[in-house]
This record gives C-alpha cells, sequence and structure tokens, in this order.
C-alpha cells in the first residue's frame, strides 16, 4: 500500500472508532487539536490498526500515532517489520 | 456543627480569622502574609514550555476578572460558568468569580451540546468563559436557547491572561477573554460574602435523565484546606499534581481549593493522558504529591508493562487515587513502580470534601478504601425503607455520613425534595453499599440506583438513552456499564431497532455516531446491542442491571 492509500485506510478506521472525526483531516496537526479524542478513543484506534492490518505497534510508538501524518509513518513501519 | 469541626477550624483558620469568601483563605491571605512570590501554579501546554504563575500573578488576575464581572452586571449569586480543558484562564475564572462573589461552575469541556444546555439552562448561567473551538462546537449551535447568557469570554491562546489585544478576532457574539481580563482592576477586595453563601455549582448524574446542581458555600473551603492537609499531606510549597479534569468535583475541590488553600504549588498538564508525558512529568515537576484515578493507574501500567516506563521518583512522597475503589493488581504494581503506596480515597460531589481514606500517614490495607477522616463519622445502614438501622461490623449496608460538615452540600438546584430524601435524621445518605469492620475501615460493594461509574465519573444511562431515542432507527434503547479492561467500564446501549431497520455495521456506527455529537465522548455510548426488547418490571421499568446478563 502506497503511502496515501496508507493514509486513507487510516482515516477510515478513525471514522469507525470515533465517529466524531471531521471529513478533513490535518495530517501534521494532532488529532486531538482537531477534535474530541480521549485517552479511550485513543487506544481503540490504536488497537483497531493492529487488528485491521494484522501487525504489532509497540507501545512505546502510541505517542507518535497522535496525528494522521505520524500514524502513517508508524504504520508503514510496523508493516515493514511484519514482512521480514 | 461538631465539636471535632470546632478544633478543625481553629487550626486550620488560626486566630482572629472572619474573612468567609474562599478566595480571602486561597489568594488574599498568602499575599498579606508575604507569599505573593511563591509559585501557585505551573502550567505545561500541549505544546511549548511550561510556565509559573505566583500566588501574587493568579490574585491579580483573580481580580481583573472579578472587576469585569461587576462591569458586566454581574451580581452576588449569578453564575459563571466556565467550559475549558486544564488551562491557566480557568483557574483565574474560578477564582475571580468566588472573589465577586458570584456563582462558579465547571463544565466538563468533553460534554457534547446537548448536556452543555442542560447544565447552563439548570444553572441559569450569566456569563460564560470558553475557547473558540468550544464556543463554536458546543455553544454557538444552543446559545438562541439561552436567554439569560449575556457574555461569552473565549480564550485564544491560553496562558497568556490578561493580554492587551485579542490574538485572533473572537467569534461573533463573544469576546477575547485576555484583551476583557486586561481593562480589569488587578487591586479588586474580595466581595464580603457570609460563609453559607453559595460558591461552587457541580453537576453530577441523577438517577433521571437530569443531571442533579449540587451546591457548595464559601465556608467549604475549611473542609478542603483540612482534608489537603490530613489527608493529602499538604503544606505551603508542596509540588502536588492533581490529575483530575476540572470539570469534574476532584478537578475543582483537590485541583484548586485545596492545594492553594494550603499555599501548595500546583501542576496542571493541558494535554490528555500521555504515559511518557506523565512520567516525564512526575520528575521534571519533582512532584510530591500525586492525586489520580484507577483509570489513569491503569492506562500507566499497561504502558508501563510495555516498556513505556519512568522512575525512579526520588520525589515522590504520596500517591493517592479516587473515582472508583482501586484494584489489588493496580494498587500492588502502584507501590513497586512508584516507590511509595497507592492510597484511596473515598467521597463524593455531594460531599464536597474526602470523607473516607487511607491518609498520608496511614498504611494501607488491602482491599479497604480506608478509614472515615477524623472529624468525620460514617456507618453502614441496612433495612428496610425509613427504618433503617446501624449494620454489623463487616455486613453490607448503605454508607451515611454523620451531619453536618462545612463542605456539605446545601442543596439540589430546584430540586429540594431530592435534596430532603437524601437523609435520614442526621445522616448523609450516599446511595454506595459498603461495609464497615470492627477496626473502622471501610470497603465498597456497590451502588444504589440506576446509575453506574465509566472511567471514575458517575453515568445516568436515563441522560444517554434520552439523546438516542432521538435516532429514528432507535425505537427502545436501555443503557448501561460493560467490563472493560481499561476504563474499567465503558457505556455500552442495547438497541431495539424501529420497524424497517435492520442492524449492520453502518447502522451501529450512525447511532454511535449521533450519540456521541450530541453527548460528547463523556457520556456517548463505545458499544451497540441489539436486541429485540428490553428487560423489565412488571410496571415497566429498564432492568438496567440485567441488560449485560440477559439474552437478546
Amino acid at each position: 500500500m502506497s503511502a496515501p492509500e496508507l493514509s486513507e485506510a487510516i482515516l477510515a478506521t478513525l471514522r469507525r472508532v470515533v465517529p466524531a472525526a471531521p471529513p478533513q483531516i490535518v495530517p501534521d496537526s494532532p488529532f486531538r487539536d482537531q477534535f474530541e479524542m480521549d485517552s479511550l478513543d485513543f487506544l481503540n484506534f490504536i488497537l483497531a490498526l493492529e487488528k485491521e492490518h494484522g501487525v504489532k505497534i509497540p507501545e512505546g510508538r502510541y505517542p507518535r500515532c497522535a496525528s494522521l501524518a505520524g500514524a502513517t509513518k508508524v504504520l508503514e513501519e510496523a508493516l515493514a517489520a511484519s514482512v521480514r | 456543627m461538631t465539636d471535632a469541626w470546632v478544633g478543625i477550624r481553629a487550626e486550620i483558620e488560626g486566630p482572629d480569622w472572619t474573612p468567609q469568601n474562599i478566595t480571602a483563605f486561597t489568594l488574599t491571605r498568602h499575599v498579606r502574609s508575604g507569599a505573593s512570590e511563591r509559585v501557585a501554579l505551573r502550567w505545561r501546554p500541549r505544546s511549548g514550555p511550561t510556565s509559573t504563575y505566583t500566588y501574587g500573578d493568579l490574585d491579580r488576575a483573580a481580580s481583573r476578572f472579578a472587576s469585569g464581572l461587576v462591569r458586566e452586571g454581574i451580581v452576588e449569586g449569578n453564575t459563571v460558568a466556565i467550559l475549558a480543558g486544564r488551562i491557566p484562564e480557568l483557574v483565574v475564572a474560578v477564582l475571580g468569580t468566588l472573589r465577586a462573589g458570584a456563582v462558579s461552575t465547571v463544565l466538563f469541556s468533553s460534554f457534547g451540546p446537548d448536556p452543555v444546555l442542560r447544565r447552563l439552562q439548570k444553572g441559569t448561567t450569566h456569563l460564560l468563559v470558553t475557547t473558540p473551538r468550544l464556543y463554536r462546537d458546543k455553544v454557538a449551535p444552543i446559545r438562541d436557547h439561552l436567554p439569560e447568557l449575556k457574555q461569552v469570554l473565549v480564550v485564544d491562546g491560553p496562558g497568556r491572561l490578561a493580554a492587551l489585544a485579542a490574538q485572533q478576532d473572537p467569534p461573533e457574539g463573544t469576546k477575547d477573554f485576555g484583551a476583557w481580563l486586561a481593562q480589569g482592576d488587578p487591586a479588586f477586595p474580595d466581595a464580603d460574602v457570609e460563609a453559607e453563601d453559595p460558591a461552587l455549582l457541580h453537576f453530577t448524574s441523577g438517577t433521571t435523565g437530569e443531571p442533579k446542581g449540587v451546591v457548595h458555600v464559601h465556608d467549604a473551603i475549611l473542609a478542603h484546606a483540612y482534608t489537603g492537609k490530613r489527608v493529602l499531606g499538604l503544606d505551603a510549597g508542596t509540588r502536588y499534581w492533581c490529575t483530575a479534569d476540572p470539570g469534574w468535583v476532584t478537578g475543582i475541590s483537590y485541583g484548586i481549593m485545596a492545594p492553594l488553600a494550603r499555599g501548595a504549588t500546583i501542576f496542571m498538564d493541558e494535554e490528555e493522558f500521555d504515559a511518557e508525558r506523565w512520567w516525564e512529568n512526575l520528575n521534571a515537576e519533582r512532584t510530591e504529591v500525586l492525586y489520580t484515578s484507577p483509570t489513569a493507574l491503569r492506562l500507566l501500567r499497561r504502558m508501563h508493562t510495555a516498556g513505556v516506563t519512568g522512575g525512579p521518583f526520588p520525589f515522590l512522597r504520596s500517591v493517592f487515587s479516587v473515582g472508583e475503589p482501586l484494584a489489588h493488581a493496580e494498587a500492588q504494581w502502584g507501590r513497586t513502580v512508584f516507590g511509595v503506596p497507592v492510597r484511596d480515597t473515598w467521597w463524593q460531589t455531594e460531599t464536597g470534601c474526602i470523607v473516607v481514606a487511607t491518609c498520608w500517614d496511614d498504611d494501607p490495607k488491602d482491599g479497604a478504601v480506608g478509614r472515615a477522616v477524623p472529624g468525620f463519622d460514617v456507618a453502614c445502614l441496612h433495612g428496610t425503607a425509613g427504618h433503617e438501622v446501624v449494620a454489623p461490623p463487616g455486613e453490607p449496608g448503605e454508607l451515611c455520613v454523620s451531619t453536618p460538615w462545612p463542605s456539605m452540600f446545601r442543596t439540589y438546584l430546584g430540586n429540594p425534595n431530592l435534596y430532603a430524601r437524601s437523609f435520614l435524621g442526621t445522616w448523609y445518605l450516599s446511595g454506595d453499599v459498603a461495609q464497615l469492620d470492627a477496626g473502622g475501615w471501610v470497603s465498597f460493594v456497590g451502588r444504589r440506583g440506576d446509575v453506574f461509574k465509566s472511567a471514575g465519573h458517575l453515568i445516568s444511562p436515563a441522560e444517554v438513552e434520552d439523546a438516542m431515542l432521538q435516532h429514528p432507527a432507535v425505537s427502545d434503547v436501555g443503557v448501561w456499564g460493560r467490563h472493560d479492561p481499561v476504563a474499567g467500564t465503558v457505556v455500552e446501549a442495547h438497541v431495539v431497532l424501529a420497524q424497517g431497520y435492520a442492524e449492520s455495521e453502518e447502522l451501529t456506527r450512525d447511532i454511535l455516531g449521533f450519540a456521541r455529537a450530541r453527548l460528547g465522548p463523556a457520556l456517548a455510548p463505545r458499544a451497540v446491542r441489539f436486541r429485540t426488547h428490553l428487560p423489565r418490571t412488571p410496571s415497566g421499568k429498564i432492568l438496567r442491571k440485567d441488560l449485560g446478563n440477559t439474552q437478546p
């Protein structure tokens, strides 16, 4: 999957987990600056990404998943690691 | 007041103390005694460096705010509401409101427009402090329903307090907080209030959909100051972090009132829970006393197990927990990681201050919250309604607190009958079921009535159901808690679909999204289960406690 496709997939997951996410997301800005996302939402979002993409995201990378750009990068790395 | 409180008053207030205003205690006293340069608040914004505000800074800003209220025509007893996250302006607005003799209420910023409207209406809000985004999302859509609301101030770029000019144009119908504050009088005095005048209004969930407006008076500060000292061990200069959001009573009583009354230094982080940041904060701020919740401890533990960890914490002296009973696993884990025991506390919005606790100088007892804080008398009552008697040691009953005490609530706004029903003789009936052993240790069993806690916060199923019933596909709905490894309990909706609708993932999403947009993340359900009917009593009342156990 290319990075833009991955971003689209992440947005789809995000909207499933946080139904209040707005249609437009600024990739480099934290989700929490753009809409309401509490810690439970955030955790559910990451668990959903893991499940849908069949990867494990190390907890240490969780904070980097706080924006669309960050989450895309982390997921890319996780996918690469699972291929190896 | 009982003899015990006469002694406590003398000890906490000292000789010749007459002022009654909460701000006399939390600000004026420190400034007059030469402590105006002591740090009152350290605030870490979402991004950027931590800023520092002294007692003098807060005192002047609160005065500016109070004088601004007078300029706006707000009079003693009017309500000022604050809808914002953890920002210094919130502290200033709360203190400034009290200084002016008005009533302060803080709403949880994670509430959606429906719960915000109900609370603003119930409190008859005259002035609101919020942020541009929260105003746009949650207040602008409902403002037409709030005829009493004269003025809205928006905080754009928090942390600056008074500023001569707005950073950006405030939304239509609002004024910039900083520019408004800058016009105020930095030496405005404490309003001359009576000890029994209303000061703080908190909303809590009831068994009906209507939130309960819990009213506390200025004298409550005596109980905040006393328990801040006796339970938490706060003193002048203690570096203290209460992680609770100011939208809940803990974030006010112990996030602002108790530490300022004790002359301590508050730390406040604007960001939501973030394990890495939290570990960092503890040592960067040299935190001595931490007051947090089992939900936060569960999250920290989970991250710690996965390698996101910190410590040792050489500055940390005590850790306290509130919100729901502390589980054995979290308590054990906490002791190992923090290097100090995690001590539990119990109290309610209605009690205004901690009533049962393992105090800072007491050893925790496994499975028990603690004992009645000296000055309080508690008992478990059981038996038939109206004829309750004190249960023998070890037997469960409704936990009751002997009245009165300074931070006891003085009414439920607009509902004096419900208030009267909260007492039996001289006992306040808490609605929590507990048992007391022969040594006075209190353990919790459950909660009476149709409310439950999620992430430590009381949820009213009826309030959630009311919003969900507005969805065209929902013909009937029952809401109750479902076990969750992190939150402890999450909100789950059991939905009976209307004619012509069928179960699908899209419909689930649509219903959840609909509820979320109205209720906000604090109240909205996280899961939906479709059912053909709901379990009910013969009289038609939903058996909410059976929802999780019965077949669809």
